[in-house]
């Protein structure tokens, strides 16, 4: 040993070019796991079902298996991009590479305002699941309405955030064994509901039994393009998360089946679980205004909360740990979402530096975390205060905020690829055709949202001086974020003005 | 006695206070021992059973970019006499990497930081779990470890029925090698230090020569109401360090911090170094 001091750092360059999810070892049947956790049915289905029922009706299936679509076709180009840039921040860095900083800057603003309306809405769902968990426990009722009084309700919430914040700050890890059991649990507990509902409808002992028709699973019979673009929106939040299959399968080399097929049955599995749930729930609820109807505003922003105990009697307290479990399961992994997108943004300069501060303890974002769990958690409160139906508009805007980032996603796949798009018929489809149409599918359902919310009788029915209160959000959300981008402008401009630069990796 | 000898020396770093910790100790013992250094410096990589919702892209550029100014923070305190190799390895944990690690590069013993000592307790899951499965000596930098730059004292933790565990040939060689002095501490706590006739608190140092192998090495014993005033009595030196054996639970060849070494561990100021049991066999083992 005779050696100079020297340095020799292996693995990192090779290292970059494994980035991502080494799913090496991770079948067709983990893959699938990983999609459906990641979509979180229960609470998802909880959240949203209602909202969009309103919005729909009775054509709430034909409006879940044609809402697919278009996030079928951005998750295409997602995948492109994800092989060519598998940079951190997604949209922030695809976007600004192809349309410039600006553009970038606003993408990743939307990505950014989903997450953090995600993460309070989830956290909302979890307080109010908790009380109706404890309260079916312990067989007191008044129990589960404490989630109706707001103080407790805002505590408890911005409890369970901080809880999900130092998770992920720790960067700790749900098991493989945890996620697998989580998964089964709420595919059991939702199959459970529809049987459960489907027998209520049969013998007469349904709320409103509606007899099935083929009618439900016709898209244009939807009563106006308003309602559909409504209906689309939240279905497209309903499967979000679902292209996490489609990006981690690049890291499968050599087994080329594996990715393509964990994807199609991933979305087997999702698909044929929300037609069999929202038939279940539309055959014993009805879409009426009437106490379990699906129509009914006071249960919309949490169906299962209303509906599990009249369709599943006792074990409804099952229902309330499903969506308990996935909620907080879907909690902790949302929490590391948007300190990683502001962990890339302060990496490139578009956000102040302090963003890219890295845990040396934990190498997690620290200070991207603790700044997006205060900003959904003043959220929350702010919006708990001033709408009852709070979750339900969380839900609306949110749908419009991923129409607008998945849009911007999907043209700058377009733009990017432009070039390589006439390489192959495969590349022409994948690169272009599919991200183009998804894209600008996504952007007219996102315009046609934005405009219809205007109304105050949009969405849950609140409103701020004869406004929608969705329409505020929204236009809050933007000019916030032009503002901030125009700040950041003024400090630090040099990520304006240089050609945006990221690692990159030609496709092989 | 070359087997006991170390010619490479493992640290698990970071970039926190704690590694700081564990890097000064590393350098104080790779100087003494005339031993290459190896920086390892762990980067987690993401479990893809958790993936992030809604999915972002990875950050393990980011992280790997800011891991190598660490890694430079760490380099520019070695200093130039030492022979040092930095190392980044992707693992899925710390403290797997750091145990693949050391058994790739064939490290003699592994060190890192833990904010243990001075009455506080360990906190890093990562060093837990070395400290119940490495397969190479792990030595644990207190919080606060910057002061010595040569190990001047080795101490082996022996118990008072058996004198003549490995942990003293271990302490032998080492001491040896390091140059340093070479003694031995027995603990006594309770009944033991009570039946032993000694007054509670009081330490009875004595050298009782030739019990623990090494004819002229001191042997102290500390005996106390509990093993932390055991600890208390103790005047441990500066430039110390305490070998201490695994427990009997500990698979061959690995180590597994005990029930005494880890209240020993809990107040003891200067760094403790867990052998891997029978890493010196009675039994001849093949390695």
């Amino acid at each position: 040993m005779s050696e100079s001091p020297s340095t020799s750092v292996e693995a990192t360059g090779q290292h970059a070019h494994s980035k991502g999810l080494s799913i090496g070892s991770i079948g067709v049947l983990g893959a699938v796991v990983i999609g459906v956790s990641t979509i979180a049915p229960a609470y998802t289905l909880s959240g949203a079902l209602g909202p969009t029922a309103s919005a729909v009706g009775d054509h709430l299936p034909a409006v879940l298996i044609v809402g697919f679509i278009p996030m079928l076709l951005v998750a295409l180009g997602y995948r492109q991009l994800n092989r060519a840039m598998p940079d951190a921040g997604t949209t922030f860095t695809w976007a600004s590479k192809a349309f410039g900083p600006w553009v970038g800057w606003m993408g990743s603003w939307g990505l950014l305002a989903a997450t953090i309306l995600v993460l309070s809405n989830l956290a909302g769902i979890a307080v109010d699941f908790f009380y109706l968990a404890i309260s079916q426990l312990t067989g007191v009722d008044s129990i589960a309405e404490l989630t109706r009084n707001v103080p407790i309700n805002v505590i408890t919430c911005v409890i369970f955030m901080a809880i999900a914040a130092y998770v992920s700050y720790r960067g700790m890890e749900t098991t493989k064994t945890v996620q697998y059991v989580l998964v089964s649990f709420q595919l059991v507990v939702l199959l459970w509901f529809s049987i459960a509902a489907f027998r209520h409808a049969s013998v007469g002992s349904a709320f409103d039994a509606t007899a099935f028709s083929w009618e439900w699973f016709n898209p244009f019979g939807i009563e106006s393009f308003s309602a559909f673009a409504a209906g689309i929106a939240l279905s497209v939040f309903i499967y979000w998360g679902w292209d996490v299959v489609l990006t981690m399968n690049e890291e499968s080399r050599g087994t080329t089946t594996t990715p393509g097929r964990a994807a199609i049955l991933t979305i087997l599995v999702v698909v044929s679980l929300y037609t069999v749930v929202t038939l279940g729930a539309l055959s014993f609820s009805g879409v009426s205004e009437g106490e379990f109807g699906l129509g009914n505003p006071d249960i919309q922003e949490n169906v299962f909360a209303a509906l599990a105990g009249p369709v599943m009697g006792p074990m409804a307290i099952l229902m309330s740990l499903a969506v308990l479990s996935s909620s907080a399961a879907s909690l902790q992994s949302t929490m590391i979402s948007p300190a990683r997108t502001m962990l890339a943004m302060g990496h490139y300069g578009a956000l102040s530096r302090k963003y890219a501060q890295v845990s040396p303890r934990y190498q997690t974002p620290a200070y991207a975390t603790v700044v997006a769990v205060v900003i959904a958690s003043v959220f929350y409160v702010v919006m708990r205060i001033i709408s009852e139906n709070v979750l339900w508009d969380t839900i609306t805007t949110l749908g419009m905020m991923v129409c607008f980032y998945y849009g911007i996603t999907a043209l700058a796949c377009v733009w990017y690829f432009r070039a390589e798009a006439t390489a192959s018929a495969g590349a022409f489809f994948n690169k272009f055709l599919a991200p183009l149409v998804g894209g600008i599918l996504l952007l007219i359902f996102f315009c046609q949202t934005i405009w219809d919310s205007m109304d105050p009788d949009y969405g849950s029915g609140s409103e701020i001086g004869g406004i929608g209160l969705v329409f505020i959000l929204g236009m809050l959300v933007f000019i916030l974020g032009i503002a901030a981008m125009f700040w950041q402008y003024r400090k630090r401009p040099e990520f304006f003005r240089n050609r945006f630069e990221t690692t990159e990796f030609i496709a092989d | 006695m070359a087997e006991h000898s170390f010619n490479r020396v493992a640290v698990g770093f970071g970039g926190d206070e704690r590694s700081h910790d564990a890097l000064a100790l590393a350098i104080a013992l790779a100087r003494s021992a005339s031993a290459t250094l190896d920086v390892i410096l762990v980067l987690k990589e993401d479990d893809p059973f958790n993936p992030a919702y809604p999915p972002v892209g990875n950050v393990q550029g980011i992280i790997a970019e800011q891991a190598q100014q660490w890694i430079h923070e760490a380099e520019a305190v070695i200093p130039a006499e030492v022979t040092h190799h930095s190392h980044v390895r992707p693992a899925r944990s710390v403290a797997e990497g750091l145990v693949a690690a050391v058994e790739e590069l064939g490290s003699d013993v592994l060190v890192t930081g833990s904010g243990i000592g001075f009455g506080r307790i360990m906190t890093h899951p990562a060093v837990t779990a070395l400290l119940h499965s490495a397969p190479v000596p792990v030595a644990l930098a207190p919080a606060g470890y910057r002061a010595a730059t040569t190990i001047t004292d080795v101490m082996g933790a022996v118990s008072a029925a058996h004198p003549q565990h490995q942990v003293a040939g271990t302490s032998e060689a080492w001491a040896a090698q390091l140059g340093a002095e070479l003694s031995y501490v027995t603990f006594q706590d309770g009944d033991a230090a009570r039946g032993a006739g000694t007054p509670d608190g009081e330490s009875g140092n004595s050298s009782d020569e030739g019990e623990a192998g090494n004819s002229s090495a001191k042997h102290i014993v500390a005996r106390g109401k509990t093993l932390r005033h055991a600890v208390d009595t103790v005047d441990w030196p500066q430039g110390a360090i305490l070998l201490i054996g695994s427990s009997p639970l500990a698979r061959r060849r690995h180590i597994f911090l005990g029930m005494t070494a880890a209240r020993v561990l809990s107040h003891l100021p200067i760094p403790m170094v867990l052998l891997p049991r029978d890493l010196e066999s009675s039994a001849p083992q093949a390695r």
